[in-house]
């Protein structure tokens, strides 16, 4: 085997894949060549510090990870239902929180079938002296209790996109 | 962190298993685990061949980004006491040493480090690593060479 034979075949051997007769072959040359075997000893020494990056123990990796509570995900339609029930119900919550919660009813306010949105809105708004733009107070609370409920939807709406996009890479990958 | 779903193949104890080798620290490995596994949720490949090298790369790449994020003055993490093991100065050459490989590591190509790390860390032959980074294994073999020199030369400047 000469020099360029030598390259050829180095990862192979520094890599544990020669084996045989060529492996004879190759460490013949080895010993007869100073340059080839003081790269190969070398290159085989970076290799070794490498090596002593010490694995840990599989059963003890197994034991720190189960901390991170994993559970492999159920697959098909049952796998997309069972994910998006935790979501649904903080909807649901949110809904009924919207609904349910008391508005004060003031005579010649706004209605509280006309906040929820049950019945007609009614056009007029009172106004209550001192108050900036003459906005009556109610529509205020009712306002900000609104851009609350957008608040809370925001990120349950993007969780709905991030399960119709991990439920579409499934059935890409299905095909 | 909460209970999880995962795809199959994103196994935690491998992931934790790579980080420990690069990070040598519990706490640590864990937190790069839970990264990594935050990144699976998010952007995985559907394709199972492809999971494998995707994990490995996003693994490796995340946890030499925590080393390089780590200030020089910070005093590295000694997970083993010198009462129960080697002396404190083997353990802090062997902590010293364990970071300049790291830095080393983060300083080669995607490419070398991915095909080393696979053979080194996880014995895999030529064929396999090549197989799962979609290139030809002659290729592969030339980017394990590439970067055992690479290596040896950072290993080198940064004695």
């Amino acid at each position: 085997m000469n020099c360029n034979e030598i390259e050829e075949r180095l990862a192979d051997y520094l890599g544990g894949e020669l084996g045989g007769e060529e492996r004879v072959r190759f460490e013949e040359h080895l010993a007869v060549c100073l340059t080839c075997r003081r790269e190969a000893e070398s290159l085989g020494g970076t290799l070794e510090t490498l090596r002593d990056l010490p694995p840990v123990d599989p059963a003890e990796a197994n034991r720190r990870a189960s901390v991170l509570e994993i559970r492999r995900r159920p697959a098909g339609l049952r796998g997309i239902v069972w994910r998006a029930l935790p979501y649904a119900a903080c909807v649901v919550v949110g809904v009924c929180a919207g609904v349910l919660s008391p508005r004060p009813t003031v005579a010649g306010g706004p209605t509280s079938a006309a906040m929820t949105g049950i019945g007609p809105v009614v056009p007029s708004v009172p106004t209550v002296e001192g108050t900036a733009g003459g906005i009556h107070p109610m529509w205020v609370a009712a306002a900000r209790e609104s851009q609350a409920l957008q608040d809370t939807a925001a990120p349950i709406a993007s969780s709905f996109a991030l399960l119709a996009e991990i439920s579409s890479r499934e059935r890409g990958g299905k095909k | 962190m909460s209970a999880m779903n995962l795809p199959e193949q994103a196994d935690p104890a491998r992931i934790y298993g790579w980080a420990y080798r690069l990070l040598r620290h519990h706490d640590d490995a864990l937190d790069a685990t839970q990264g990594v596994l935050l990144k699976v949720l998010e952007r995985a490949p559907s394709s199972p061949e492809r999971r494998q090298a995707w994990l490995r790369r996003v693994t490796i790449n995340h946890c030499l980004d925590l080393i390089r994020g780590r200030r020089p003055t910070a005093p590295p993490p000694l997970e083993e006491p010198a009462s129960r093991g080697p002396r404190a100065e083997e353990v802090a050459g062997s902590t010293e040493q364990r970071e300049r490989v790291a830095r080393a590591l983060a300083e080669l190509s995607e490419s070398q480090r991915l095909v080393l790390t696979a053979k080194v860390f996880d014995g895999e032959t030529f064929e396999e690593i090549a197989q799962s980074l979609g290139i030809a294994t002659p290729t592969a073999k030339t980017h394990y060479l590439r970067a055992l020199r690479r290596l040896r030369t950072l290993l080198e400047e940064l004695r």
